[in-house]
C-alpha cells in the first residue's frame, strides 16, 4: 500500500519535473560536466537533445511526434517542433532505463513479441512523463509496428495522425509518386490550418537548402570512411550520430553537427588513427539499430579484431531536394528508401557496400521484435555467400536487455571472425 | 608433445588429453558452481590416468561457455571451431557438424581442412537440446541413459507440437493421462527435436558426411531420428560428448607447432 | 443435439475435397489462383478466368520455413511458405499477395527465391480509405488486370468484370444470410461448422458454391430444422471472438462446449470476409468504373487490423456488441501479428471500460489445443456466468 503511494508520489513528481523546461536546462549543464572529454560533435548532440526536449516544453511552436523516416524536412519547414520517440527510447535504453518503461507497457497489453524500442515508447507514453503532442505525422515506411504505434498514440493524447501512407513499388511516372505527393500536400494544408500560418516558400528554401548542405557533409563523411584504418566505428555511428541523421536534417544545428563531425573524421583519416587499435576484419552492420543497453558486442568484436566500417542504415539513398518542387522532392525521397519495396532493391544497396568499404563480413542484427528486417535476412545471406562473403545473423534484441545472453553473443561473434580469419 | 584442450559447457566439463596426434585419455564431469576449479580437477584427474603432470603440458586451450573464465588456459577458442576441428580429424569426409549439447544446439559447415565456413545456432530458448530432452525425461520417470533405448521400442507415431520446454513439458503431461506409451510419447518428442534441427541445418547447404558431437548424439533414438530426418549419410563418433575439448586440444597441438 | 447437417452439403464438402484433390493432382476444370489476404479483389481473379483459392495450410507446420524465415514470424505465413516448399499443388501455380503487412511483403520475397516456377504478383494495398487511398488503389487493381492480361494472353473485359462482380455478390449476400440465421435464429449449426461453411467458400468453386449455399439456407429455413427452445439460446453466454487467422476451428468448439455461444467472428477466416454486396445500378458501366466500385467495396469493408483505423474498427466492434448482446470478447490473434498485437491494448482497455470482460489467446498454428488453453477458455467462460 505505502509502497503504491510512494510510487504514485514518485511518478506524479517526475511528471512534472520532466515537462518542465529548466530541468533540461538544468540536465544539459550536468550532461556537458559529465561529458567534458568526449568529442566535441558528442557534446553538440547532447546540446540537441536537451534543447529539443528544452523547446517542447516551452510549447512555441506545435509540437508533432514523429518518426525517423518521415522527412524531417518536412517537419521543419512546416515550422513544427518534433520529437522522436524512437530515437529517445534508444536513449534510455543506453542510461539503463528501457525496462522500466518496458514493464509498464507489458503491463498494459503490449506483448512481448512486439518490438522493443516501441515497447519503451509506449511505456513513456503511458506514465505521462513526455510533453504531449498536438500532433503526430508519420510515415508507413519503416514497419507496420511504427504505423500502429503512432495511431495509437492518437488515441492516447486525443490528437490527430496524418499517416503518411507509402507505396510499395517505386514507380516515378506513375501513381505511386503522385500518391505521395497528395498526401504531403494534404499534411502541409492540414498543418496550416492548425498553426494559422501559411507555408512560406522562404521557409522552405531555407530548410531545403540547410538539409542539402548537411546531404553533402554526411556524403564526405561517408566517403572518408572508405579509408582504411575505418576513421569512425559504426558503433557511434548507430547512435547518437544516428539520431542526428533522422531528426536534424533541415537545421542549422544539425548542419554545425555534421561539420564538425567531417572535421573530427577527417582529422582521424589524416593521422591514420582507427577507431580501433588493430583493425582485421572490417564489418557492415545490417539493420537500422544495435542493442543501446550497456552490452559487451563491440569489446567482442574488438578483442577478436574486428570493427564495424559502415552500417547500411547511414547511406545516403536520396538526391538533393529542390525547394522549387518540395512535394516531389520528398516524395523523391521518400520512395528512394531501399528498404521498401522487394528485397533485391536493398540487396544491391548491401552489395555495393560490401564493395565501396572493402567489406570482409557481414552482421545481419535479427531485433526480435523486428518482421521487416528479419524476414529478408535469409535471402540476403544466400546472395552474398554466393559473391563469397560469410554473413552472421546475430539474434539479439536492440531495447530489451532481457534478451541480451552475454555468453551466446559472445560465443556466435568470436566464431564469426574466426571463421573469417 | 603433451597438450590439452578444454570444453566447459554449459551442463558438463570434458577434458581431452593429446601426445603427438593422439587422444591418451579424457574425461567427463558435471559443471557446477566453480567452474575454474572443477576444470582444473577434470583436467587433473585425465592427467592422473594418463600418468603425466599439469607442469608437462605445452599449451591447454579451453573452449564452451565457460572457456574464458579459465585463466590457466592459454588460449580461448569458440566451440564452433572445435567441434569442427574434432569432427574433421575424426571423420575428414565430415562437410557438416551437428552439435547437440545441453543449452546450445548448432550447425557446423566445414571443408575438407576441418575450417568453419559457416553455422548456425539455435534460438535462445532450451527447445531442441539436451536440458530440453532432460526435462522431459524427469516429467516421463526416464532416465537420461535411457532415452534412446525407451524411445526406439515404440510402435506408434505421435505428434508433439509445442517445443517450447514449459508447453512442452505440459503437452506430455496431458499425453500421459490420455494413457499414451511411454516410448511413443519420446519417440515424438525426439521426433520434434529432429524437424527443428532439421530445419535449421537447412538454413546452411548441408553436405555429406554429417557428424553428430556433443552429449545428445549418445542418444540412440535422437540420432535415428535425425537420420530419417536428414536423409544423408550420418557418422556418430565412438565418444561424440568430448569432441569439442578434442578441437581444442587438437588447436593447442597446433599453436604448439607453431612455437617450435 | 440433432444433426442437421443435410445430405446435400455433406456431399457439397466431399465433392470439394475432389476438387481440391484433383487441383493437386490432375487438371481442374479452370485454372487456380490463389491468394491470403481477404484485401485481394476476388471478382478480378474470376473474371479472369480462374477458381480464387485462399491458402489455408491447415495441416501444415510453420517450422518447415524456419530455413528461410525466423520463428519469430506470422505462423500463417510461414505455414504457407511450408505449403510452397513441400506441395506440388496445381493452386500453388499462381498466387497473388496483398501488400498487407511486413510478413506478407517478405512471404513475397521468399515465395519469388524459393518456390521457383510460379506465378506471384504482389498487389499494393494502401492503409486507409481517403479518396487519394481509392485512386491509388483503383490505379493498382488496373495494374493488376494489365498484368494477368498479359501473362495469360487474356482479356478481361467489362462484361466478364460485371459477370464476376454478381457471382462475388451473391456469395456476400448468401453469407450475410447465413451468419444472420446462424446468430440469431433458433437454428442449431455449431459455431465450428458456421465457420467450416465460410472457409470452405474461400476454396471452392464461386458459383458451384453459390448454388449449394442457396439450397442450403433453404434448407435450414424449414420448419423441422429450428430447434432451439429460447432457453437454451439465452441462458449461454454470447461470445465474440476477434482475430486474425484461425488456425483451428476445435477453439470454437471447446468455447461452445463449455458452455458459451459464438454469436460472431471478427476474423479473417470468418466473417470479415463478407461485407454488404456491391451495388451495380441498372446501367452498363465501364471498366474503369466497375474498378471504382471494386475498390470502395475493399476499402470501405469492414477493417482488418492492419489498416489504420482504430475508431472505425471500434465502432464497428461496438455494434456487433449491441447488435448481439454480446457479453464477452475472446481475441485470438496468431502469434507475431504486429497489426493485432499493437490494436490490442487500446481496444482491450475501451471494452474493460464499457465493462466488456476479454480473454487474449493466442495461435501458434499447433496441430492440437493444449491443456492449458481449454482451462483458460473455460474460466472465462466462468466468468461469464457471472457477468
Ligand atoms: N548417454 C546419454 N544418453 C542420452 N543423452 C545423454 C547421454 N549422455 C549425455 N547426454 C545428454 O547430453 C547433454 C550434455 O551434452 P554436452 O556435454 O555436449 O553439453 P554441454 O557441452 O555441456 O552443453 P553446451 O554445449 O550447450 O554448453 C545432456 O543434456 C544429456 O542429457
Ligand atoms: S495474421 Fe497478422 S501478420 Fe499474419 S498475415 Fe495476417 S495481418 Fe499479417
Ligand atoms: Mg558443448
Amino acid at each position: 500500500m505505502s509502497d503504491d503511494f510512494n510510487d504514485d508520489f514518485k511518478s506524479g513528481l517526475i511528471k512534472k519535473i520532466a515537462k518542465n523546461s529548466h530541468i533540461y536546462e538544468l540536465g544539459n549543464r550536468g550532461a556537458r560536466i559529465y561529458f567534458r572529454k568526449s568529442s566535441k560533435s558528442f557534446k553538440l548532440w547532447l546540446d540537441f537533445l536537451f534543447y529539443q526536449l528544452k523547446e517542447a516544453g516551452k510549447r512555441k511552436r506545435p509540437v508533432v511526434w514523429t518518426n525517423i523516416y518521415t522527412p524531417s524536412e518536412l517537419i521543419y519547414s512546416l515550422d513544427l517542433f518534433p520529437i522522436y520517440p524512437e530515437l529517445i527510447s534508444g536513449v534510455l535504453a543506453s542510461v539503463g532505463l528501457a525496462n522500466y518503461f518496458i514493464e509498464t507497457a507489458e503491463s498494459k497489453f503490449y506483448s512481448t513479441d512486439l518490438c522493443s524500442f516501441y515497447r519503451v515508447a509506449a511505456g513513456l507514453v503511458l506514465k505521462d512523463w513526455f510533453p504531449a503532442p498536438d500532433l503526430i505525422i508519420s510515415s508507413a515506411q519503416l514497419c507496420d509496428g511504427s504505423t500502429k504505434f503512432f495511431h495509437n498514440l492518437s488515441k492516447y493524447y486525443n490528437c490527430e495522425h496524418y499517416l503518411i501512407d507509402s507505396p510499395y513499388y517505386d514507380d516515378e511516372e506513375a501513381n505511386s509518386h503522385r500518391y505521395l505527393v497528395a498526401q504531403l500536400k494534404e499534411i502541409a494544408s492540414k498543418v496550416d490550418k492548425i498553426t494559422g500560418r501559411r507555408l512560406s516558400q522562404e521557409r522552405i528554401n531555407y530548410v531545403f537548402n540547410l538539409a542539402n548542405q548537411t546531404r553533402e557533409d554526411i556524403l564526405k563523411i561517408n566517403e572518408l570512411r572508405e579509408n582504411i584504418p575505418s576513421p569512425l566505428s559504426g558503433w557511434d555511428a548507430m547512435a547518437y550520430i544516428l539520431y542526428m541523421f533522422f531528426s536534424s536534417l533541415g537545421t542549422k544545428k544539425g548542419w554545425e553537427f555534421y561539420q564538425t563531425l567531417v572535421q573530427e573524421v577527417k582529422e582521424k583519416v589524416d593521422l591514420k588513427r582507427g577507431a580501433i587499435r588493430e583493425e582485421k576484419h572490417r564489418l557492415l552492420w545490417l539493420h537500422q539499430i544495435r542493442p543501446y543497453y550497456p552490452n559487451e558486442i563491440i569489446q567482442n568484436l574488438q578483442e577478436n579484431k574486428g570493427v564495424i566500417s559502415f552500417e547500411e542504415v547511414s547511406q545516403v539513398y536520396w538526391g538533393a531536394l529542390n525547394p522549387q518542387r518540395p512535394w516531389e522532392s520528398l516524395a523523391q525521397k521518400m520512395a528512394a528508401n531501399f528498404g521498401v519495396g522487394p528485397i533485391e532493391r536493398r540487396i544491391k544497396v548491401i552489395y555495393d557496400l560490401v564493395k565501396k568499404y572493402k567489406i570482409d563480413g557481414v552482421i545481419h542484427f535479427s531485433q526480435r521484435g523486428c518482421r521487416q528486417s528479419c524476414g529478408g535476412a535469409y535471402i540476403i545471406k544466400d546472395f552474398l555467400q554466393e559473391k563469397g562473403i560469410p554473413m552472421l545473423l546475430l539474434d539479439g534484441d536492440g531495447a530489451d536487455s532481457r534478451n541480451y545472453s552475454k555468453g551466446q553473443t559472445r560465443t556466435r561473434i568470436e566464431a564469426f571472425l574466426e571463421m573469417l580469419s | 608433445m603433451l597438450v590439452a584442450g578444454l570444453d566447459v559447457g554449459s551442463l558438463t566439463i570434458k577434458a581431452v588429453v593429446l601426445e603427438d596426434n593422439t587422444i591418451k585419455d579424457f574425461t567427463i564431469i558435471p559443471t557446477g558452481a566453480e567452474i575454474n576449479k572443477l576444470t582444473k580437477d577434470c583436467l587433473e584427474l585425465t592427467l592422473k590416468k594418463t600418468g603425466d603432470y599439469f607442469k608437462d603440458l605445452k599449451i591447454i586451450v579451453a573452449t564452451g561457455y565457460g572457456r574464458i573464465s579459465i585463466p590457466f588456459a592459454d588460449k580461448s577458442i569458440t566451440e564452433i571451431t572445435c567441434h569442427a576441428l574434432g569432427a574433421n580429424w575424426l571423420n575428414p569426409d565430415t562437410r557438416t557438424v551437428i552439435d547437440i549439447g545441453g543449452q546450445d544446439s548448432k550447425v557446423i559447415s566445414v571443408d575438407k581442412e576441418g575450417r568453419v565456413v559457416d553455422f548456425v545456432m539455435n534460438d535462445k530458448c532450451a527447445a531442441g537440446t539436451g536440458r530440453f530432452l532432460e526435462v522431459m525425461a524427469q516429467a516421463l520417470g526416464v532416465k537420461t541413459e535411457d532415452l534412446g533405448k525407451e524411445s526406439l521400442k515404440s510402435r506408434r507415431k505421435i505428434n508433439i507440437s509445442s517445443m517450447c520446454t514449459v508447453f512442452a513439458e505440459s503437452e506430455v503431461i496431458s499425453l500421459i493421462a490420455e494413457g499414451c506409451a511411454k516410448e511413443d510419447i519420446l519417440r515424438g518428442l525426439h521426433e520434434a527435436i529432429a524437424n527443428r534441427i532439421g530445419s535449421m541445418a537447412n538454413r546452411l547447404r548441408l553436405e555429406n558426411t554429417i557428424t553428430l558431437t556433443g552429449g545428445v548424439a549418445k542418444n540412440t533414438g535422437m540420432v535415428q531420428a535425425l537420420k530419417k530426418r536428414l536423409k544423408a549419410k550420418v557418422y556418430v563418433p565412438p565418444e561424440p560428448q568430448i569432441v569439442g575439448a578434442l578441437g581444442a586440444a587438437l588447436a593447442a597441438q597446433k599453436m604448439a607447432g607453431n612455437n617450435i | 443435439m440433432k444433426k442437421i447437417m443435410k445430405r446435400e452439403w455433406l456431399d457439397f464438402i466431399k465433392q470439394q475435397e475432389g476438387i481440391i484433390a484433383l487441383a493437386a493432382h490432375k487438371k481442374p476444370k479452370k485454372p487456380i489462383m490463389s491468394w491470403v489476404c481477404t484485401y485481394t479483389p476476388l471478382e478480378i481473379i474470376i473474371a479472369a478466368g480462374f477458381y480464387p483459392y485462399r491458402l489455408l495450410p491447415a495441416h501444415i507446420d510453420p517450422s518447415l520455413a524456419n530455413s528461410y524465415l525466423d520463428s519469430n514470424f506470422c505462423p500463417y505465413v510461414r505455414s504457407c511458405l511450408g505449403e510452397g516448399l513441400t506441395k506440388k499443388s496445381a493452386y500453388l501455380d499462381n498466387l497473388i499477395i496483398g501488400n498487407s503487412c511486413d510478413a506478407m511483403r517478405r512471404l513475397y520475397d521468399a515465395w519469388r527465391h524459393y518456390v521457383p516456377g510460379s506465378f506471384i504478383y504482389l498487389l499494393d494495398l494502401p492503409r486507409n480509405n481517403s479518396p487519394k487511398a481509392l485512386e491509388y488503389y483503383q490505379y493498382n487493381l488496373q495494374r493488376l488486370i494489365e498484368e494477368l492480361e498479359s501473362r495469360f494472353a487474356i482479356k478481361i473485359s467489362e462484361d466478364l468484370l460485371y459477370q464476376a462482380i454478381l457471382v462475388s455478390n451473391k456469395t456476400r449476400k448468401l453469407l450475410t444470410e447465413l451468419s444472420h440465421l446462424y446468430a440469431k435464429e433458433r437454428i442449431s449449426i455449431s459455431a465450428t461448422e458456421f465457420l467450416q461453411i465460410i472457409q470452405e467458400g474461400m476454396i471452392s468453386p464461386p458459383e458451384e458454391y453459390n448454388i449449394f449455399l442457396g439450397k442450403f439456407l433453404d434448407d435450414l429455413k424449414k420448419e423441422e430444422n429450428i430447434l432451439l427452445t429460447d432457453s437454451q439460446i439465452k441462458d449461454r453466454p454470447k461470445v465474440l471472438i476477434s482475430g486474425t487467422v484461425m488456425d483451428n476451428l476445435e477453439i470454437a468448439r471447446v468455447i461452445e462446449d463449455c458452455g458459451g455461444k459464438v454469436v460472431f467472428v471478427d476474423m479473417c477466416t470468418g466473417e470479415r470476409y463478407f461485407s454488404e454486396p456491391i451495388t451495380l445500378g441498372e446501367t452498363k458501366r465501364s471498366r474503369s468504373d466497375l474498378l471504382r466500385l471494386i475498390a470502395e467495396y475493399y476499402l470501405n469493408k469492414v477493417p482488418c487490423p492492419r489498416m489504420v483505423n482504430l475508431e472505425k474498427r471500434w465502432t464497428y466492434l461496438l455494434k456487433v456488441i449491441k447488435d448481439y448482446e454480446v457479453k464477452g470478447v475472446i481475441f485470438y490473434n496468431l502469434k507475431f501479428c504486429d497489426t493485432s498485437m499493437f490494436e490490442l491494448p487500446v481496444i482491450r482497455e475501451r471494452l474493460q471500460k464499457s465493462g466488456i470482460p476479454t480473454l487474449c489467446l493466442e495461435g501458434e498454428f499447433a496441430s492440437a489445443i493444449s491443456g492449458g488453453l481449454k482451462t483458460r477458455i473455460q474460466a472465462f467462460m466462468e466468468v461469464l456466468e457471472f457477468v
